[in-house]
């Protein structure tokens, strides 16, 4: 991964804005974001529902509109282009896949057709070409009698097989960045393993990058290479997960490994889930967004949002953004003192 | 699917010797005698054998129900009888009328359904602008202004004022023209506003994001994605719509002198004659009937989710 620090990233998304009005409130949905993807890395998106995970992926696909910022993807500024020039990036260069596989699909389209459309637009493949590739899909991601399927309506498939059926599409063009945003967190427990493989095992064979966003630190953890952790429309920390792991940072992040069983944080801090209701953007607190909800919030969170800088003593590219003193030492005297309390 | 529509088709049999039924009952109960309108111009009243003559003659003097088992045996046979005013069959002269209603009609919901689906989609895609407030006015305009009056201001402007189209008569194309768009724009109001409807909700469905997400064009997504998932509730409407545009075409009839089963029908009721006016009931029942089935079978094509 050396190469990685010298050439460009892949994707680089600097400062993203969003903002939403929501009768005359204006709500910053994705509040600052910088993230960036190297080519075949694997980047972990992790926060609670409603922290701007979402808007975040549709904003630098151009399906929201952004209010700032900048997203370079292989040389070229995607916020600069036109809607012609986005509609080239979509679903052939970036493939996305979504949360809910039962409401993704168009109902009334069989699924051949939906994959097609993406070979046919990006391609020009005609119409005998495009389906024979659709059937190869189809296959590709392990759907059983896909010469048979292909003429299938969505609700003639299960959650899962709809899912990778939504794979199918997004891979269709071979993009070089998967964006999937929650996609297991329809699904049974037993199916959401069988998808993550798909997508782990596709991402290997095509050496593609994937962005793979979840409210669920468990699901990415396994993945990943780098993670972001989001919090109110900010990253409030992120980095390479075995960092991240063994120095969570940030109060947010701790409470987020805490609400994970099984993950050992550090000796001597209990397990615990985070205290309070996932953030809502219309009345978020002023200075740091978490505040309200952090035992360990002083005055001085209150005064701004704190930016993220690098972690003392955490592996390159480790930051997080808060004002206390976020050393192990710190930390383990903190958790001390409150288990005693 | 065939299945369907044999089990459909057979069910309209009960549901035609009911209309049968009731179209004979309220026309032997209702009052006004056709014998005694049709010896009228006899000065000192028709003699009575004569009378009875001709009541033997239209099988007047059976029982109720053996005229109503002769009546529905023949009609099977594609005989509704003998119309007392022209003493032509019936059936001959709804075969002459029908194909000027099934014009009317059919030009009618072609330009209702094109017409107020092409509004509403625009209205819907432009939410909130000049287009969607101006189609928003035209469907009002439709929905609140009767028909009738509408009509009256059509023939009023277009053809006795300007002299565009004939103010009456049926012979031609340009004898269509004025009565279609009226009925057709009149009917499209409803569709237009349903369909806008339909399409804000389906446009905020998560599978057109992933049409986006694919790269397609929005005109691709609209026409190709939205509208199929959209005119599934128009179609509804639209089965609706056919009993109040066969109500229409009656008035349009009226208005342009129009030849036509609305003509028919009114007639007869003038004439008191029986035998025609229950005839055109009967087919005018048995088409919107048999168009509803067509509704419904359409459903399956639009909707893969429908199992016929
Ligand atoms: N189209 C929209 N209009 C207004 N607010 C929106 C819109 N989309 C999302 N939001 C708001 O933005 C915030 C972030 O949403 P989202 O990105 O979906 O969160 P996540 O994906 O992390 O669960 C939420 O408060 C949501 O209500
Ligand atoms: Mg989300």
């Amino acid at each position: 991964m050396t190469s990685s620090i010298m050439a460009p990233p892949l994707l680089d998304v600097r400062d993203l804005r969003t903002e939403f009005t929501r009768g005359k409130r204006k709500v910053l949905a994705v509040d600052g974001v910088s993230f960036s993807l190297g080519v075949g890395e694997v980047l972990g998106v992790v926060g609670e529902s409603g922290s701007g995970k979402s808007v975040t992926m549709l904003s630098l696909m151009g399906l929201e509109r952004p209010t700032g910022g900048s997203v370079r993807f292989d040389g070229e500024e995607l916020l600069d282009l036109d809607e012609a020039g986005m509609r080239r990036i979509r679903g052939n260069r970036i493939g996305m896949i979504f949360q809910d596989p039962m409401k993704s699909l168009n109902p009334v389209l069989t699924v051949g057709r939906q994959l097609m459309e993406p070979l046919r637009v990006h391609r020009q493949l005609d119409r005998r070409a495009a389906r024979k590739r659709a059937v190869e899909l189809l296959a590709m991601v392990g759907i059983p009698g896909a010469a048979l399927r292909v003429d299938d309506y969505p609700h003639q498939f299960s959650g899962g097989m709809r899912q990778r059926v939504m794979i199918a599409m997004a891979l269709s063009c071979e993009p070089a960045v998967l964006i999937a945003d929650e996609p297991t967190t329809a699904l049974d427990v037993t199916v959401q393993a069988q998808i993550l493989e798909l997508i782990g095992s596709m991402q290997r064979e095509l050496g593609m990058a994937v962005i793979i966003v979840s409210h669920d630190l468990g699901v990415v953890a396994g993945m990943a290479d780098r993670i972001c952790v989001m919090y109110g429309g900010r990253v409030v920390e992120s980095g390479r997960v075995e960092d991240v792991y063994a120095l969570p940072s940030h109060p947010y992040t701790r409470g987020l490994l805490g609400s994970i069983p099984r993950v050992e944080v550090e000796r001597g801090s209990r397990l615990e889930a985070i205290p309070g209701s996932p953030p809502d953007l219309t009345r978020l607190p002023s200075g740091c967004a978490f505040r309200d909800r952090c035992r360990f919030a002083t005055g001085t969170c209150a005064l701004e949002a704190p930016p993220l800088v690098d972690v003392p003593g955490g592996g390159g590219g480790h930051s997080a953004a808060c004002v206390l003193d976020v050393t192990p030492e710190a930390w383990r005297a903190r958790t001390t003192t409150a288990e005693v309390a | 699917m065939g299945a369907y529509v044999v089990r459909r088709l057979v069910a309209v049999i009960p549901i035609m010797l009911g209309v049968a039924l009731i179209a004979f009952l309220l026309l032997h109960l209702a009052p006004g005698d056709p014998i005694s309108l049709l010896v009228s111009n006899f000065d000192q009243g028709a003699p009575p054998d004569l009378v009875n003559q001709l009541r033997e003659r239209y099988g007047l003097n059976d029982p109720l129900w053996l005229q109503y088992v002769h009546y529905v045996w023949d009609a099977v046979r594609g005989d509704l009888g003998t119309s007392i005013f022209t003493g032509r069959p019936v059936t001959q002269m709804i075969l002459d009328a029908a194909p000027y209603t099934a014009a009317l009609a059919g030009a009618s919901i072609v330009i209702a359904v094109v017409l107020g689906v092409t509004l509403g989609v625009v209205a819907a895609v432009r939410r909130g602008t000049w287009w969607d407030n101006a189609s928003i006015g035209v469907s009002l305009f439709g929905l609140s202004i009767p028909q009738f009056w509408f009509g009256m201001m059509a023939v009023l402007i277009f053809a006795v004022n300007l002299h565009w189209f004939p103010s009456s008569g049926s012979g031609s194309f340009s004898h269509l023209v004025l009565p279609a768009l009226v009925l057709g724009i009149s009917a499209s109001a409803a569709i237009a506003r349903l369909t806008r409807s339909a399409m804000l909700e389906v446009l905020g469905e998560q599978y057109i994001v992933t049409a986006r997400a694919k790269g397609l064009r929005e005109v691709t997504i609209i026409s190709g994605h939205a509208l199929k998932n959209a005119f599934i509730p128009v179609l509804t409407l639209i089965g609706l719509q056919f009993g109040r545009l066969l109500g229409g075409t009656v008035i349009m009839e009226t208005i342009f002198n129009r030849q036509g089963l609305g003509t028919l029908m009114l007639t007869s009721i003038t004439r008191s004659d029986f035998p025609l006016l229950q005839g055109t009931l009967m087919v005018v029942a048995a088409v919107y009937v048999l168009l509803n089935i067509a509704v419904d079978v359409s459903y399956a094509w639009f909707d893969p989710r429908v199992r016929l």
